[in-house]
């Protein structure tokens, strides 16, 4: 639940244009270091858990250009918390979390994030990284016409312009590599402030001070403003124009050193005692604040306001969320298809190849086992003194007609639906996501669109294909019978069916047809949800695998009384 | 926004099931559905039916032969796989033969064997007419021949003047042949030689023969001469031709007799206006006709008429024979099924029975069957060297709840070996449903099921075969004709055999016959 002033995704011209509305009582003023219009403000902002608990119960936050803003805190204090705000508070609210605040008001086209670890995007190589950034970066900025190139920021933030060889992929970076392509990424974005979410993880001290020296130069040469969370005191010193405490006691955002912070200690000018001195003092002051109140729980806050309609939508959410998916990237794909033809390639070419590329040696196989399989035994039933052949003809193709839908389905389900549901739960796991939607990238357009009609599609030729792989399976059996004209008749209820099994042959491409949007649909909606941990990414395929059948069983019967009874 | 998504979802699902029930209930595809309003019989095929435009380009019509006959109609499609889908209609093509003037369709043919195997030996008409003569003369004495002693040298014989030009003043004009028969009778004082001529005559609805006699009376006395010529000893002889052999004759040369059929109802045949054909020293033929009435119901429905068949001379062994030509067979089914006989028949051979009570039916199936009626009355072509039996009935199909009629075209081929072990052979040729949705409305139905027994045409053979032969047996063997008449037929098998041309044929029927005076046959 949000409150207040919202203009995510929007532009305004200017956030001072917006009006402001006062509800709650101002805990801790920043003030601003000049006059320029400012990409963030928060008042008053106030986060409650699912449960009431307050996790952020003030904070006041204004940037201002070319400064970099450092946000520390312990564990638990509500740093990454307050960057899902700022980026995905739709997941937030979504979750349960309560978001209340007397103003909360962002530019998202010029908030950039670096998220942990980089979350660099791992189905695009290293130049696709930027190139991507680089794309929707000037479309957001409105700056048309060339701007750099991938190598231009590789080199801009100390890596060699080699790794922008098309191919480089990023599973191959060192963290600090990973995390300096990240920063070249989100720098490449051209935003105007820049949100990094505990950049230094992983990195050695001296590849601190590098980042620290990396952030402050783009700051400066850029002429934006940085918000830096982590609770390393190396870089916080490093980089810090104003450091900020997220308080574990009073879960509000509380100056540190505001009157006497020298300003960025890897700035020139600073000697190296005044520096070490600053590093002691700063980590004392923050070693100090987690000994007495590290472990201390969020204070429990009025109970969440019951609201039936909200708990019921949230119950529905996941039957609901295929459907709106189903619309939203419907709505989507001819647009992504025609602005973004090459991001739309990618993405369907990854869950192309998830679908249908590497798990077809196994749905020729097992379609073909099943075929022969089910045709055999059908060759039996007859028993003693029934001709099989005259069985086999009797049966013709419509085994394939009546099993090839629901068996592609439930199979496409469980090793293609699969693929795909983890590549995007892991993408959000990764906060990939989180990353796209800060370098401005719609992931409904970029991810969901092309993940759902290629999957889409990849399910319509599973079918076909294991519609061949069992009437192949039937052309065996009924080589072993001698059935003459095998190929045909096998075909005949597929391709030109007489006009009493017409209904069925409607049936299996109606189902076909509903099989393969619900379960892209569905994929594409339990993947692309929020994977807080990795135990959620199983929990989307189990739930999708679930759904899905139930979906396939549902329509399997529905159509069955619709046909007989018709 | 979400609510609205959601709410999009659950009405583009929605869509899709009111959509599909929609197209389940609408998309049956094409269904081969022939409305067919052609006349039950016509003088010339005219059966046209209004078929479905979707399936115009894809139908292939197929007809049976062409000329007089049951002609039947397929319209069939074809699917990917072998699989057919046909409907067919059956129309009663003329030329019709008309119930005012039975044509000559058969004939009886009664060999020199069976008048007289030279010896008068038993089973012969000589040998009866020897005995019914002397069972007539035995006490029988006259002034001045003397008591009846017995009959000699009794000689039967068909004849033409050509053979014999001696005969000519006894005979007088004869074109057609005669039979000739010569004997002695004794008497104590005098062997009188008898000379008998019987030359058929033209009689409409009858046979007739005109008797002219000769007896030879001569005695060793002028007075006793006299007094015999006062006595007319040739007018003996002829009153003595004309109760025995006569009627001995007639007996033998009758067209066969009626046949009372159930409700009255009975097929008669009769004299035609074709003279007797007589081949000297060989056979003498009679021909006949089937006479046929008028169906009440729609008298347009006749059986065909495709002429006269072709017709081989008789064996010199023949005793007794038939010859009937398609014609006559056809006319005589027409009036069997006009009656009602061969739907009785059938409904009493049970084949509908037989089969709702098979097993495998009553396992597996969940069709039943009424008895069938046939529409048309069948008709018999030649094909080929065989014959072919067309039949369309109409049947009550259950199943489940509902009933639907349909219409089955059944063929049979009767192929014919006279002597081999099985002298005709019977054969499923043809075998075709379709069923009415409304009375001129036809649609296929059950084409695997048909088509599965079509498959198993072969394993009719034996059943048909015996059954054609037994009826056969029935219809010939052990019938004793002509009551009321003084000999009596007997016979004791029957072999038939074919003869063909391209379009037309005759079926003879070579019969083991004997005949015997009545009362020696009663005395057995």
């Amino acid at each position: 639940m949000i409150r207040g002033h919202r203009a995510y995704g929007a532009r305004p011209a200017a956030t001072s244009t917006v009006p402001r509305i006062a509800m709650l009582p101002c805990t801790a003023m920043v003030a601003e270091p000049d006059a320029a219009p400012s990409p963030l403000a928060v008042r008053g902002l106030r986060v409650a858990l699912p449960d009431g608990r307050i996790l952020i119960d003030g904070v006041d936050l204004t940037i201002g250009a070319g400064e970099v803003v450092v946000l520390l805190g312990g564990s638990g204090a509500g740093k990454s918390t307050f960057a899902r705000v700022l980026f995905e508070r739709d997941e937030l609210a979504a979750a349960g979390f309560e978001v209340v605040a007397a103003e909360l008001a962002l530019d998202r086209d010029q908030l950039g994030l670096v998220p942990q670890r980089g979350a660099l995007f791992d189905h695009l190589d290293v130049r696709g990284n930027l190139e991507l950034a680089l794309r929707h970066g000037r479309r957001a900025a409105g700056e048309p016409g060339p701007g750099h190139d991938a190598a231009t920021w590789l080199t801009r933030v100390g890596l060699d312009a080699k790794l922008a060889v098309p191919g480089t992929p990023v599973t191959q970076l060192s963290g600090g590599q990973a995390q300096r392509v990240a920063v070249a990424r989100v720098l490449a974005s051209r935003r105007k402030l820049v949100f990094l979410d505990e950049p230094s993880v992983g990195l050695d001290p001296h590849r601190v001070r590098m980042l620290a020296r990396l952030i402050r130069d783009q700051v400066k040469a850029l002429g934006i403003s940085a918000i830096v969370v982590t609770h390393d005191v190396a870089l916080a010193a490093g980089v810090a124009d104003r450091l900020f405490l997220l308080s574990l006691e009073h879960r509000k955002l509380e100056p540190l050193f505001a009157d006497r912070w020298p300003g960025a200690l890897e700035e020139p000018g600073h000697p190296a005692e005044l520096r070490g001195r600053w590093l002691l003092e700063l980590e004392a002051a923050l070693v100090s604040h987690l000994e007495l109140h590290g472990d201390r729980a969020p204070p429990a806050g009025p109970p969440p306001p019951r609201r039936a309609l909200a708990r019921t939508a949230r119950a529905f959410e996941p039957l609901v969320a295929p459907f709106r998916v189903a619309a939203i990237a419907a709505a989507r794909v001819p647009g992504q298809l025609i602005a973004h033809p090459r991001d739309f390639a990618i993405i369907a070419r990854r869950v192309v190849a998830q679908t249908l590329v590497r798990p077809l040696a196994f749905y020729a196989v097992v379609s073909t086992l099943i075929g022969y399989t089910v045709l055999f035994v059908i060759s039996k039933v007859g028993g003693a003194g029934v001709r099989p052949d005259a069985l086999l003809r009797q049966i013709g193709g419509s085994y394939v007609v009546a099993l090839a839908p629901a068996l592609s389905a439930l199979l496409f389900v469980a090793a293609s639906g699969s693929a795909t549901n983890a590549w995007l739960g892991s993408m959000s796991l990764t906060k990939q996501t989180l990353a796209l939607d800060a370098l401005g990238v719609d992931r409904r357009a970029y991810l969901w669109a092309p993940a759902w009609l290629a999957a889409a599609l990849a399910y319509l030729a599973v079918a076909a294909l294991f519609a061949l792989g069992m009437i192949a399976g039937g052309l065996v059996v009924c080589r072993a019978y001698g059935v003459p004209g095998a190929w045909a008749l096998l075909t005949g209820d597929l391709l030109d069916p007489r006009p009493e099994r017409v209904p069925y042959a409607l049936r299996a491409g109606f189902l076909v047809w509903i099989y393969a949007w619900g379960i892209a649909s569905d994929v594409v909606a339990k993947g692309g949800a929020a994977k807080p941990e990795a135990d959620a990414v199983t929990r989307g395929m189990t739930a999708s695998v679930v759904a899905c059948t139930l979906w396939v069983v549902a329509w399997e019967l529905a159509t069955v009384v619709v046909v007989f009874r018709a | 926004m979400k609510l609205a998504g959601g709410g999009l979802g659950a009405l583009i699902v929605a869509g899709h099931a009111a959509g599909f029930a929609v197209l389940a209930t609408r998309c049956h595809g094409t269904e081969l559905a022939l409305e067919v309003t052609a006349p039950p019989a016509s003088p010339v095929v005219a059966l046209d039916a209004r078929v479905p435009a979707a399936l115009a380009g894809r139908i292939a019509i197929d007809d049976t032969g062409a000329g007089p006959g049951l002609h039947h109609r397929t319209w069939r499609v074809r699917y990917r796989g072998g699989i057919e889908r046909a409907v067919g209609a059956a129309q009663l093509v003329g030329p019709f033969q008309d119930p005012g003037h039975p044509a000559c369709t058969g004939r009886v043919i009664v060999g020199q064997r069976l008048l007289d195997d030279g010896r008068a030996g038993p089973g012969t008409i000589a040998a009866a007419m020897a005995a019914e003569l002397a069972t007539e003369l035995r006490g029988e004495s006259m002034f001045p021949i003397g008591a009846f002693q017995r009959i000699e040298r009794l000689r039967l014989g068909w004849a033409r003047l050509a053979a014999h030009p001696g005969d000519r003043a006894l005979v007088g004009d004869a074109p057609h042949g005669y039979v000739r028969a010569e004997a002695t009778i004794i008497f104590d004082r005098v062997a009188v030689p008898l000379t008998v001529a019987l030359v058929p005559e033209p009689s409409p609805g009858a046979l007739r023969f005109r008797i002219a006699a000769h007896a030879d009376l001569t005695f060793d006395n002028r007075a006793v001469q006299w007094l015999s010529d006062k006595l007319g000893a040739d007018r003996l002889a002829t009153r003595l031709a004309r109760r025995q052999i006569d009627d001995t004759l007639i007996t033998a040369l009758a067209p066969p007799p009626p046949f009372a059929l159930a409700g009255g109802q009975t097929l008669q045949f009769t004299y035609c206006d074709d003279p007797l054909e007589i081949a000297d020293a060989a056979y003498g033929a009679l021909p006949f006709g089937v006479a046929i009435g008028t169906n009440a119901a729609d008298p347009r429905i006749l059986p065909p008429r495709l002429g006269p068949g072709p017709r081989a001379a008789p064996l010199p062994a023949t005793a007794l024979a038939l010859d009937l030509d398609l014609d006559a067979l056809n006319a005589v089914l027409y009036e069997l099924w006009r009656g009602g006989f061969l739907d009785r028949r059938l409904a009493e051979a049970g084949l509908h029975e037989r089969f709702n009570t098979d097993l495998t039916v009553t396992q597996f199936l969940s069709l039943r069957l009424a008895a069938p009626r046939l529409r048309l009355p069948p008709v018999i072509t030649a094909a080929a060297g065989a014959l072919r039996m067309s039949a369309e009935a109409r049947i009550a199909i259950h199943d489940g709840g509902a009933t639907t009629t349909g219409r089955v075209w059944g063929g049979l081929a009767f192929r014919f070996a006279p002597h081999a072990v099985e002298p005709i052979a019977v054969d499923l040729d043809e075998l075709a449903l379709s069923c009415e949705r409304a009375p001129t409305t036809l649609v296929p139905c059950y084409d695997d099921l048909v088509a599965a027994m079509r498959g198993r045409a072969t394993e009719f053979h034996g059943v048909l075969t015996r059954s054609f032969t037994a009826l056969l047996s029935d219809i010939f063997v052990g019938r004793i004709g002509a009551p009321g008449l003084p000999a009596d037929l007997v016979i004791r098998g029957v072999i038939p055999g074919i003869t063909t041309t391209s379009t037309n044929a005759t079926v003879h029927f070579e019969l083991d016959a004997a005949i015997f005076a009545a009362h020696e046959l009663h005395s057995r």
